[in-house]
């Protein structure tokens, strides 16, 4: 019994000497975020003169940890105090300046100075203090090698959010281009467009052709190759494994981490769940506003079209949706989905229903884009979207967040994205003299009787209208359109009772249902206390050991601005065409990879 | 918030309109009346563009940002947050929607560009013989933007676009703008005619259930659609710029009905008859009920010149003011501009179309009581313990002050501010009537030496102000206002030598005092704050009233 305590004691220790807290890490992402920022700022000799209101646009920065900043905001009475509140804690401006002027912090871990981590973050402080620093491809800079060195084992798969397969650009293309002209490739995955759904260059051919040995990289699935990303998860992810299993042999071995953009933290939740031979190889899912409890956008979606049939349920929904065929059912939910939203938003659905109007070149796309929607099963799209919902990633979290399923060890990070509606009209420095840039959210007119698309962001304006619904159930407006700030967090995190969220009867059925009795027996846990215990307490199971939570915190800006340049580009115009987002990818990017780098140097090396 | 935005969608209602007429007119037009919109902008069309992108900009960035303020957290299942009062979030709005024009007002200010003036006017007008010899306006876009007006704003009028030519108009020496006698005159007796056959629409609608349902629908809503609207812009960095907003309503309406959901047994009658579920107790006056014309009226040659409307002035010299103005008053095609109010200070304002807003047939009326402060003499509080009041609102001038003053506009952008409300005495005009029942000729006689003017009840027993006292052997009355050019029936001077001596000295002085300040008291002191907030409800009927019947099925 000593000895084992003894064994212990030391191991323990141990860990604690590498290991970082949860908010070092958030701290140490941020602050080598910020010196990215800033030193790509002078890179591409951008406009803003003061790098201030570049790290004000991009970041969001509390040292408190998560619980703490959210319980805070939910104690304000007032909506116009809550989202005060947030713009207090997160955007201060005190807080974001010490975070620019501050070095990177020594984690809070003895014996620091003895992993190879300390070296590679001098490599880094000395070229943030390098005001001549001029990058070129990211790679070939000495802490890109570093990088490739660290992580030689290791290969990131970006993983696409819902809808994806539609999208021709891929996901952080400002370093993504990096990583494929250092191995030789082309900067991204040449497509060609069928009708308006992009196909790629086959996977095997495009990183089959590597000029250098395969080391670390950065992969990333595009179009139809996981499948319907609008589809249900467990189609995704056989293909995910099918994909993987199939790149070329010099990634056959290689460790993996995913880089979960959205739906794809999900899929990558659910590949580690269902195959094990996946499963050994992943050692990491980043979720990048990765909804571990749910869309709020796609609850509030599910509950609307629930309600279209009398009573009100899934169940009932799926059983008439049986009852009629696919296109049909796509025009009656159109139909009475249109009219709910009318009732409440009467401005914005006749704005919709203005878009018949659109001149016959911009209907055609439109129009085309509904008929690519309707020959789709919708009833494979609503169960995809009822799996983005928080109600069935609650079910997930139940029956799957445990030493069976998650039996290898794993880190599994979050990295929120938040959005502040006053982005959309706003950004950048306010002039005394009355310059500032236009809208993003608002088409402008020009004088050739057209719109500014240099200026106007159709991403923002459809990110805002399809979220007009999810504002009401985010208190401070805490989410990044589409996901809320709590839901990007995985559960452990959450400090608040599942009854802010959920009724009664839906945790009661939750409670009830035969595969969640071994949740609540191991837990021993009673339906009040299910209900109204912090969600975090209720989680914190002794069954689930192998799984490492890490908090990065957060990032400003929305749900598609943070990863794209824009998603909505007119099919077969070039990337730089129109406008593009300004959110610096590249910088998060390369921050990502830095922090998991240091993360693997603290625990000794890749396992 | 949904009401918020149909309140902002009136408001901002200048944007739909900004068109000639398109090719196709859509169908609701045919055989409908005709408005002309003139306007008047820079040669450059780049310029007016900038306007136009401005105003958008300004009036989305206003209702987006107040929607995520005040909209978000407050439907969670628990520990809901609280949304502001809808009359707050209307300021708030306004306030965010001011913040971002002004700051784009110093950017063209600072552009380079010569001072500029926009005007846009629109109104009923269909004396084809002088509308034939307007220059037409071209305007870039303007079909796909007057469709889409057409979307959000059901227009039930034909639209003609023209330039305002320089023989209609001229600039004074403060550079406010004003109508020519002979074009105002044609506007103001265009608005009764409109006025009149919308009556005349409604009342023969409100009879025939069976009529066409579309019709009948357009019909209604003329009693809450915008009658004329004005918008000027004056960008000139060395003498200060400044706008002015005018939206000219038809006064208030009744809609009943609605609940039925079926358009033959909705009816609209002219006014209002509100009572207040909780009375507004203000320094002075206790407010129990709100009435406006009479609703029970069915002669549209007596509603033809009753109107309210709404006046928006910005001087962006003080860039945390606006002044916002509410006349209850009448069309008269012989007043001239030199008779509205004026003082040097207020030289921007508008002056184009001046109203009658002294007339007590057309003025937002207020019932309610005087609770004056109580005397130690029992004989004063015996007589003037106990008054009916009616007041009547001709017009209602708010300063709007931001809650925070902006130090420099990037703070003021992170902080949100609101406007506060408050009254503006010297712009607003009231009048007030106090009324008291007595029996005893000696009673009479005591009110008179304080001013007073007492007949026999039986004497004016129709008229509805003195309904209640008519049982009383004399009803005794005395007319007040904070203005000077009023006329009003009970209106006579104070205190009688001959009679004074038969009462006490003393209680007679003291009475007095306390009568004779109630016309110097100003009017926010005599109501609660609660009263702008009334007054905005009013105009809520308005966006209401549209969104009602926009759900009708015709």
């Amino acid at each position: 019994m000593f000895k084992f305590t003894f064994v212990s004691l030391i191991l323990t220790f141990c860990f604690s000497c590498f290991a970082l807290e949860n908010t070092d890490y958030k701290r140490l992402f941020s602050e080598i975020l910020t010196k990215h920022i800033i030193q790509d700022s002078h890179r591409f000799d951008e406009k803003t003169d003061d790098p201030f209101f570049k790290i004000k646009d991009s970041i969001y920065f509390n040292p408190k940890p998560f619980e703490e900043l959210y319980l805070d905001i939910l104690k304000e009475k007032k909506s116009i105090s809550a989202f005060k509140k947030r713009e207090e804690l997160l955007s201060n401006n005190k807080t974001l300046t010490d975070l620019m002027n501050s070095g990177i912090t020594p984690p809070n871990a003895l014996k620091w100075e003895k992993t190879n981590a300390f070296s590679f973050v001098n490599e880094l402080q000395n070229q943030f203090k390098d005001k001549g620093h001029r990058e070129g491809n990211y790679f070939k800079t000495k802490v890109g090698k570093k990088v490739l060195e660290h992580l030689k084992d290791t290969i990131f798969i970006l993983l696409p959010g819902f809808g994806n397969h539609t999208v021709a650009h891929m996901g952080l293309p400002d370093l993504i281009k990096d990583i494929n002209l250092y191995y030789g490739r082309s900067r991204f995955r040449p497509y060609r467009l069928l009708q308006i759904i992009p196909t790629f260059t086959n996977y095997k051919k495009y990183y089959g052709n590597n000029n250098q040995k395969v080391g670390f990289d950065i992969l990333q699935p595009m179009g139809m190759e996981l499948g319907l990303s609008t589809g249900r998860h467990e189609h995704n992810s056989a293909k995910l494994r099918e994909w993987i299993n199939g790149l070329p042999g010099g990634y056959a071995d290689k460790k993996i981490v995913f880089l979960g953009y959205s739906k794809g933290t999900t899929i990558a939740l659910d590949v580690v769940k269902d195959f094990e031979d996946i499963r050994k190889r992943v050692k990491g899912i980043i979720g990048l506003a990765g909804p571990f409890q749910g869309s709020i956008s796609a609850e509030m979606t599910m509950r609307r079209l629930f309600r279209i049939t009398p009573a009100g349920t899934k169940e009932a929904f799926i059983e008439w949706s049986k009852s009629i065929s696919s296109s049909e059912m796509v025009y009656t939910l159109l139909n009475k989905y249109a009219d709910s939203f009318s009732e409440k938003h009467p401005i914005v659905s006749y704005f919709l229903s203005s878009i018949t109007n659109l001149n016959e070149e911009h209907f055609e796309t439109v129009k085309a884009h509904i008929e690519y929607l309707i020959s789709q099963d919708m009833r494979e799209v609503i169960n995809g979207f009822y799996e983005e919902s928080q109600y069935h990633m609650l079910d997930w979290s139940i029956k799957h967040l445990n030493n069976e399923t998650f039996d290898q060890p794993i880190s599994i990070f979050s990295l929120s994205f938040l959005s502040n509606i006053n982005d959309f009209f706003i950004k950048g420095p306010i002039s005394e003299n009355g310059e500032k840039s236009p809208p993003e959210m608002i088409p402008q007119l020009t004088v050739n009787g057209g719109i500014d698309f240099e200026s106007f962001s159709p991403d923002i304006l459809v990110l805002k209208l399809t979220s007009m619904d999810t504002m009401e159930y985010t208190p401070g407006g805490t989410s990044d359109t589409q996901v809320a700030w709590a839901d990007s967090k995985p559960i452990t995190f959450d400090p608040t009772p599942l009854s802010l969220s959920f009724t009664n009867k839906e945790l009661m059925n939750m409670y009830k249902d035969e595969d969640n009795q071994e949740f609540f027996k191991k837990n021993n846990l009673s339906f009040t206390q299910f209900k109204n215990s912090p969600r975090n307490k209720i989680f914190k199971s002794k069954n689930l050991d192998n799984v490492e939570f890490v908090d990065l915190g957060e990032v400003r800006g929305t749900h598609w601005s943070n990863v794209f340049r824009q998603v909505l580009k007119l099919p077969g115009f070039p990337i730089e065409w129109g406008h593009n987002h300004v959110f610096p990818n590249r910088a998060l990017a390369k921050t990502l990879m830095e922090t998991y780098t240091i993360k693997v140097l603290l625990e000794g090396g890749q396992k | 918030m949904r009401k918020l935005n149909l309140i902002l969608l009136l408001l901002f209602y200048c944007l739909g309109c900004t068109k000639k007429i398109p090719e196709r007119l859509p169908s609701s037009y045919i055989g409908q009346d005709v408005d002309v919109q003139f306007i008047k902008t820079p040669n450059r069309v780049s310029q007016s563009l900038d306007i136009l992108n401005l105003i958008n900009n300004s009036a989305n960035y206003g209702f987006w940002m107040n929607y995520t303020l005040n909209g978000s957290g407050t439907a969670v299942l628990r520990n809901k947050t609280k949304a502001e009062s809808l009359p707050n979030q209307f300021t708030r709005t306004l306030s965010l929607y001011d913040l971002y024009f002004s700051h784009g007002v110093k950017g063209l200010e600072n552009s380079g560009q010569d001072q500029n003036h926009y005007l846009w006017f629109y109104t009923p007008l269909e004396n084809f013989n002088f509308i034939n010899t307007q220059e037409e306006f071209e305007f870039p876009f303007s079909g796909e933007i007057m469709d889409y007006a057409q979307k959000i704003f059901p227009i039930i009028t034909r639209q003609i676009f023209k330039k305002l030519s320089p023989d209609n108009y001229v600039i004074d020496k403060y550079g406010t703008t004003l109508f020519k006698d002979e074009f105002r005159k044609l506007i103001f007796t265009e608005y009764k005619k409109r006025l009149r056959k919308n009556w005349e629409d409604i009342f023969l609608h409100n009879d025939e259930e069976n009529s066409s349902s579309l019709v009948k629908l357009n019909a209604y809503r003329k009693a809450f659609s915008p009658l004329s609207s004005f918008f000027e812009l004056n960008i000139d960095k060395d003498k200060g710029s400044y706008k002015n907003i005018r939206i000219l309503l038809p006064g208030p309406s009744t809609i009943n009905g609605l609940e039925t959901k079926n358009i033959n047994k909705i009816k609209i009658n002219p006014g209002l008859d509100i009572k207040l579920k909780k009375p507004l107790v203000g320094k002075l006056i206790t407010i129990k009920g709100i009435r406006y014309l009479d609703k029970n009226q069915k002669d549209p040659s007596l509603l033809e010149n009753k109107v309210m409307q709404v006046d928006v002035h910005k001087n962006f010299k003080y860039r945390d003011q606006m002044n916002f103005t509410v006349t209850f008053g009448s069309i008269n095609p012989d007043l001239t501009p030199e008779k509205i109010y004026y003082r040097k200070k207020d030289k921007k304002i508008l002056k184009v179309l001046p109203l009658n807003s002294t007339d007590r047939s057309a003025a937002l009326i207020l019932d309610g009581m005087i609770h004056l402060k109580k005397s130690p003499f029992k004989r004063i509080n015996k007589y003037l313990g106990e008054f009916k009041v009616i007041t009547y609102i001709h017009q209602i001038s708010l300063t709007l002050k931001r809650d925070k003053k902006t130090k420099s506009f990037q703070k003021a952008f992170q902080e949100y501010p609101t406007y506060l409300m408050d009254i503006n005495s010297n712009r607003s005009k009231i009048s007030i009537r106090m009324l008291k029942g007595v029996n005893k000729i000696i009673d009479s006689k005591f009110l008179m030496s304080l001013g007073f003017k007492c007949i026999s009840g039986r004497e004016k027993e129709n008229d509805p102000e003195i309904k209640e006292l008519k049982k009383f052997k004399y009803v005794c009355g005395s007319d007040l206002a904070n203005f000077k050019d009023f006329e009003a029936y009970y209106k006579s001077k104070f205190g009688n030598r001959i009679k004074r001596k038969l009462l006490d000295i003393t209680s007679i002085v003291e009475a007095r005092a306390l009568l004779e300040g109630i016309d110097s008291i100003k009017p926010e002191e005599m109501f609660d704050h609660g009263m702008p907030y009334e007054l905005f409800k009013i105009i809520q009927t308005y966006a209401d009233a549209w969104d009602k019947l926009r759900k009708i099925d015709p």
